[in-house]
């Protein structure tokens, strides 16, 4: 070799932001994943779509298991066992396929045989129950649901005891969140009238 | 709160391949880096002009035979690069029965306009901890030769940058040298 090493390096990787580091990462479509699934490549319900991203699904534990079964219970209750689905997906854009713990759509399981997969258009609110994955729910998460316009998002926090609200969709995620503990209760704005306690969606 | 980690699908290569095969991905158009599939970009006359120059320069100096152009190095089970140029230990009709392993790559080279950030970085580690002894990044924008030698664990211990007066002795041919200048476009 002829030449050292220049007296500075010309190309400062500090000019780049994060994300151009990996620019070009296939962005997957709701429908290359349903192939995916009939080929047998991805495993149905193993995984979620997030922003063209295949996110493949953490095993459940125990505390986890029983806290949705509470959500159910106290979904159920409000809005019937019809209207709510558990760890099934919702359709959002094209790339976009996610499968919160516990949603209520405004048609019955049994319609949804016909039409589909529902759409975020026809989610009433959407829950996560957070143990390992508080950080991704509180962040990622509440900016997919938010951006797809998803009226109400609960997260329920098990390391904290708490319940978090979130309301008032926006581009980027929810306008308003609040957070409430064991004492306190909420009524879910598709159910106004109807007071659930925080205490009974904690394990 | 800042953005949460994404813990998203790491693809195998067999998974990779059989995507490939039965046209999910299109062949050509991706490549595996690190588990994650990456689409290639558009990239223009100024990039093909320079990896036919880089085709000519290093065939001068080696077998041509032995020189892949845009084709997939497996490198391990979960990375499956398509360098623009591979000088492999053998000549291509040898790996007609069995693909070249890391271990066979003795060279590779990138040219780089879009893609510079992504060549100096990650996959300067990947090809580095492949143990690919050595690795150039045409720097279209800035009329620049990255050389990278002394392949480690993180990428390569040695970085050489060259501008267009210089010249460079591959360490596959040591005694023929190679002007900068005619690897640009």
């Amino acid at each position: 070799m002829t030449s050292a090493l220049l007296d500075k390096p010309v190309v400062n990787l500090k000019q780049f932001e994060p994300e151009e580091l990996e620019p070009r990462r296939k962005q997957w479509t709701r429908d290359e994943c349903f192939q995916l699934m009939e080929l047998g490549i991805l495993e149905e319900a193993r995984f979620e779509l997030i922003h063209g991203d295949i996110i493949p699904k953490m095993t459940q534990h125990e505390r986890h298991i029983f806290t949705c079964k509470q959500v159910q219970k106290a979904l159920e209750a409000v809005f019937g066992e019809a209207y709510v689905r558990m760890a099934a997906p919702i359709a959002i854009g094209i790339h976009e396929e996610p499968e919160p713990d516990a949603a209520v759509v405004i048609r019955t399981g049994r319609e949804y045989l016909n039409f589909g997969t529902p759409p975020a258009s026809e989610v009433r609110f959407a829950v996560e129950v957070s143990d390992s994955t508080l950080r991704w729910d509180l962040t990622t998460k509440q900016g997919q649901y938010g951006s797809a316009g998803i009226p109400e998002y609960w997260v329920i926090d098990i390391p904290n005891n708490s319940l978090h609200v979130f309301r008032q969709p926006i581009e980027t995620g929810y306008a308003e969140e609040t957070i409430l503990s064991t004492d306190d209760e909420v009524r879910p704005l598709a159910a106004p009238d109807t007071a659930v306690r925080v205490a009974d969606l904690l394990p | 709160m800042t953005e949460a980690k994404i813990p998203r699908k790491r693809w195998t290569r067999t998974e990779y391949r059989h995507m490939t095969e039965i046209g999910v991905l299109e062949d050509g158009k991706v490549e595996l880096v690190n588990g994650e599939i990456w689409c290639k970009v558009d990239k223009g006359f100024p990039h093909s002009a320079a990896v036919s120059r880089l085709l000519k320069a290093i065939a001068s100096t080696c077998d041509y035979d032995r020189l892949q152009l845009r084709s997939s190095v497996p490198l391990s089970k979960v990375s499956d690069p398509e360098p623009d140029l591979a000088l492999l230990a053998h000549s291509l009709v040898y790996y007609l029965e069995s693909d070249p392993g890391p271990s066979d790559v003795v060279f590779v080279a990138e040219v780089s306009d879009l893609t510079l950030c992504a060549d100096l970085t990650i996959k300067c580690c990947l090809y580095g901890s492949a143990g690919i002894p050595e690795y150039w990044v045409v720097d279209i924008p800035n009329r620049l030769l990255h050389i990278f030698r002394s392949p480690n664990e993180t990428g390569y211990a040695e970085e050489t940058i060259l501008n267009t007066d210089e010249q460079v002795y591959p360490l596959a041919a040591p005694e023929k040298a190679v002007r900068v200048a005619d690897l640009l476009p």
